[in-house]
Formats: structure tokens, C-alpha cells, sequence
């Protein structure tokens, strides 16, 4: 083990702590908007913190240090995509302000109010696969990273992931997103902690020079220049930004993790300012991890033990061999508090779809009429329970081949292209139709697939397979809805 | 010291500070939100 008794104390009072916390607002949970919404009165600040906790995981960092790896300062280019996307939302409410006014739960709720039950139903099956599939790799990553970080050996990690997410299977089953929000401000003091405290003494130990001096004889001039060897054709470079501008303003309307805080708002006017500010966090987000990764790779070149270790590892060894005692206990309970606020909000995001869109619309097609309060209260738990244990046999079974984060970026395009398409043509264009929505999720849907099926032969390709899925998804859309409206103008049996 | 190289260390440096600095004052301020949630949660239930 690399933990000293206090280490192991600090964790196991965070661990303690947090489960209680979360345990204890179940007796505000009163029906299903409670728990899945927070009865929608999450303030400014909270909804903040919410949102960063959700979005930065163990996860995050290593998906954001395995491309400074490869890409060194280059890589620190993906933190402008968020950014412009974020404030874009924030400032012009651009179609979320539509949707926070509908009291909408989930996103596919909306696409039974502007399409029908039949496009809820099947956005909803892609959102639960992409979503899942994406979540459903989150252990067996973190799981190796607990394992250089902590010592414990590989053969106990399974049981060590399995305790980590029963305990916040437990409270967030009780207490749905009230319980999310709250443990997320205890996880979210630990986390910031430990983001600012990493950089420091990482920073300390090598300094800016040996950093530079690293990167230009190992990877080049490419690890500095994010457009060399121009901007058309560079790694980092206009494709590149296309694509992950559109990509992000269609997961900050249609990724339900991320949605779910804009539901959980007070109020529309809230919920964009929410997405503003959160601009700032998410330029950290990304800029902070891949730093981490560049000082790690700087550190073990000069160590000369670079070339022993992936994208993957260096940075749990950073962790492990450069924070002292106490405070890698610390370090080590902000990095557990950003994976299980990370794991909470996404199994309640997730079975959120299942239950809401899925079994909820089966249960209604077959019975013509929709479960209680409490019966929708059950199925969302019990759906939780199953994609819990569904994510864990994923992760243990399931490798991921090409890098990292753009097999999480493309499970999620596998519905994020047809879900912008139709919610904002929903919303701004008349003559958006139900045939148009079929055709735009579906056609969406075929190049991430090629990537997710053949990812060695597509990947120099990555960025037109990501901007591509817009472009067929808004042709899907036009010319669906373009036959529908020649062959049947009349909308009356879409309006929900 | 190139652009390149000059524009990394602001945006690092612009980063770890207004990070820190942010999570600081939306912890402060959040803490009263926490509050105000669970009331407006028990007042509900009531």
C-alpha cells in the first residue's frame, strides 16, 4: 500500500460522511420531481457546483491527461469548445430556455410534445445505449488508476470498485438528486482541493522549463503549435474546433447529466446562468488535467522512466510519488469525491431515461395510462439497480481500443447529432416534422457508429466522422420532413 | 519564449487562479443554497 494510517483515516471519514449525507434527505423525497429534479429549487451556486461535480470525474482526468500525452501543450486547445459553447448558451438561451420553460424531467420528454411517443421512444433507446456505453467504461478506468495511486493490488479492485459504487448507489437510490446536490458541495470542497493542490506541487517538482524542454525534443513543434502544420490541416485545427463546438452545444442541450441541472434550476433566467459561469469552471476543467499530464510527462522524461509508462499511467504516478503523506489522503478523497459525484449523477441521469422514456412509454403503449408518482418512484430505482450492475460487467469485459476520449466523445454522438437537430429545428422551424426526427436521429446516429465498430481504421478521420453526424443528421431532417409535409401537411396527431 | 509558449503559460495561469478563486466564493455562497433547498424541500413535505 502507498497510504500511512492517516491517509487511510481521511478516506474513510470522507467515505462515511458522504454516505450519510446523502442518506439523510430521504425524508424530502416526496414524489418523482423531488427526486429526479430536486423539486426544481437548486439556486445559482449550487446548481454550479452540481454541474462541475457531475462533469469532472477520475474519468475526466485521465481521458484529458491521455491527450496531453500524446499531444502535449497542443492538447490544452480542446478547453475553447466548451467555453464558446457554454456562454453562447448562457448568454442567448438558445433553445434550453424553451426547454426549461416546458418543465421538462428528462430531454425526450420534449420530443413526445414536439414530434411524438414513438421519437421519445427511440431517441430514448439511443440516449440510454450511448449513455451507458459511455458510462459503462468509467470503472475499470479508474479502477487501474486507484491501483497505482493506492497499491492495492489488481486482484482486489473489482471488490474496491464495488464497494465505492454500492455506497453511492445507496444514497443516491434514497435520495435522487437532493441527495446528488448535497453530498456534491461536501465532494466538491475536496475536489477543488485537490485540483489546486496536484498543480502545485506537481508544478514544484519539475518547473516550466523542464516542461518545454520535454515537449520539443519528444514530441516537436506539434506539442506546442495546436494548428502545425497550419490551421486547415493541424491535429488541433479547424475540423477539430467545427466539430467539438457543435458537439458541445448539443451535449449542454441533449446530455442528461448536464440538462438535468438546467431542469433542476429555479428558474430559466437561473439556468443560464448557471451555463455562463460555468464557462469559467469548464476552461479549468479541461486546462488543469491536461497540465497535470504535461508535468508528469516532463518529470519522467527528465527521470528518464517515461517511455515505461502510457498516457494512462504517468499521471497516478505523478500523484503517488510526488504528494506527501496526509495530504495525498487528502488528494486521494477529492479524487474518490469527484468519481462518485461523477457516478451518482450519471446513474440517476441514465435511469432517468430508462424508466421516464423507455419502460414508462412500453407501460403506457400497452396499458393506456401512465404509472403514479410512486410507481415512477420504483421503476427509477429499481432501473438504477440494474444499470449499476450492468456498468460494472461492461467495464470488466469491454476494452477500449483508439484514444480514450474520443470513444467517450463518440458514444455520446451516437444521439447528440440528431438530438440538437431536432430539438432546434423543433423549436425555431414550423415545418420540422415527425418523419424529419426519425430520419435525423437515425442518420445521425451511422458515423460515430463506424468509429465505435472499426476505431484503428477511422481514427485520423475522428473530426469529419464528428461534424459529418451534424451535417446527415440535418439532411435526415430536411428531407423528412420535407416528404411529410408534401404527402401529409396536417401535424394533428403530433401534438402530444 | 514563442506566442505558443507565452499564450499557454496565461492560459494556464488564468485557469488555476479563477478556479480557485471561483470554487471559494460558489462554495461560501452555495452553503446558504444547501439550506434554503432542504427548507423549501421540508416546507413542501409539510
Amino acid at each position: 500500500m502507498n497510504f500511512n494510517y492517516l491517509d487511510i483515516i481521511i478516506i474513510v471519514i470522507y467515505v462515511a460522511f458522504i454516505f450519510f449525507a446523502g442518506a439523510i434527505v430521504k425524508k424530502y423525497i416526496k414524489g418523482i420531481d423531488d427526486y429526479l429534479v430536486a423539486g426544481r429549487s437548486m439556486g445559482f451556486n449550487l446548481g454550479l457546483i452540481s454541474l462541475m461535480c457531475t462533469e469532472i470525474g477520475m474519468i475526466t482526468y485521465v481521458y484529458y491527461a491521455e491527450l496531453g500525452y500524446k499531444a502535449g501543450l497542443s492538447a490544452l486547445m480542446v478547453a475553447v469548445p466548451p467555453v464558446v459553447a457554454l456562454l453562447f448558451l448562457g448568454k442567448t438561451g438558445f433553445v434550453i430556455k424553451k426547454l426549461m420553460e416546458m418543465k421538462i424531467m428528462t430531454v425526450p420528454e420534449y420530443f413526445s410534445k414536439r414530434y411524438s411517443k414513438g421519437v421519445r421512444f427511440y431517441i430514448g433507446i439511443l440516449m440510454a445505449v450511448g449513455g451507458i456505453l459511455n458510462f459503462g467504461v468509467f470503472p475499470g478506468v479508474e479502477a487501474k488508476f486507484i491501483n497505482i495511486v493506492t497499491g492495492i493490488p489488481e486482484q482486489h479492485l473489482l471488490y474496491t470498485m464495488v464497494i465505492l459504487l454500492t455506497v453511492v448507489l445507496l444514497y443516491t437510490l434514497v435520495g435522487g438528486m437532493v441527495s446528488v446536490i448535497v453530498t456534491n458541495y461536501v465532494q466538491y470542497v475536496l475536489l477543488s482541493f485537490g485540483m489546486v493542490a496536484i498543480t502545485v506541487l506537481g508544478f514544484y517538482a519539475i518547473g516550466w522549463n523542464g516542461i518545454v524542454d520535454s515537449i520539443s525534443t519528444v514530441i516537436g513543434d506539434k506539442g506546442i503549435d495546436p494548428f502545425f502544420p497550419s490551421f486547415i490541416e493541424g491535429e488541433f485545427g479547424l475540423g477539430f474546433l467545427v466539430w467539438q463546438i457543435l458537439m458541445w452545444v448539443s451535449l449542454l442541450i441533449g446530455w442528461q447529466a448536464m440538462s438535468a441541472r438546467l431542469f433542476a434550476s429555479k428558474d430559466a433566467k437561473t439556468g443560464q446562468r448557471i451555463y455562463t459561469w460555468s464557462a469559467l469552471m469548464f476552461f479549468a476543467r479541461a486546462i488543469i488535467p491536461i497540465f497535470w499530464e504535461i508535468i508528469a510527462f516532463g518529470y519522467y522524461t527528465n527521470l528518464g522512466t517515461a517511455s515505461g509508462m502510457n498516457g494512462i499511467d504517468s499521471l497516478p504516478n505523478l500523484i503517488k510519488d510526488t504528494i506527501p503523506h496526509g495530504i495525498l489522503g487528502l488528494i486521494f478523497a477529492g479524487l474518490l469525491a469527484a468519481s462518485m459525484s461523477t457516478y451518482a449523477s450519471y446513474l440517476l441521469s441514465w435511469s432517468s431515461i430508462v424508466s421516464q422514456d423507455i419502460i414508462g412509454t412500453i407501460i403506457k403503449f400497452s396499458t393506456g395510462k401512465e404509472l403514479n408518482s410512486k410507481k415512477q418512484l420504483t421503476v427509477s430505482r429499481i432501473t438504477m439497480a440494474v444499470v449499476m450492475i450492468f456498468i460494472i460487467w461492461w467495464s470488466l469485459f469491454h476494452k477500449v481500443e483508439g484514444y480514450l476520449y474520443f470513444y467517450l466523445n463518440m458514444t455520446a454522438m451516437l444521439f447528440i447529432p440528431g438530438t440538437l437537430i431536432c430539438i432546434s429545428l423543433g423549436v425555431y422551424w414550423k415545418k420540422a416534422r415527425t418523419l424529419g426526427a426519425y430520419l435525423a436521429i437515425t442518420f445521425g446516429a451511422i458515423p460515430p457508429l463506424l468509429y465505435l465498430i472499426f476505431p484503428d481504421e477511422i481514427l485520423k478521420y475522428a473530426s469529419e466522422i464528428g461534424y459529418g453526424g451534424f451535417i446527415v443528421a440535418l439532411i435526415g431532417m430536411l428531407i423528412g420532413s420535407a416528404i411529410q409535409n408534401k404527402y401529409n401537411p396536417k401535424k394533428v396527431t403530433e401534438v402530444a | 519564449m514563442g506566442f505558443w509558449e507565452i499564450y499557454w503559460i496565461m492560459n494556464i495561469v488564468f485557469a488555476v487562479v479563477s478556479f480557485t478563486i471561483f470554487s471559494v466564493y460558489v462554495l461560501i455562497k452555495g452553503y446558504g443554497e444547501v439550506k434554503e433547498m432542504l427548507k423549501t424541500l421540508n416546507d413542501k413535505a409539510e
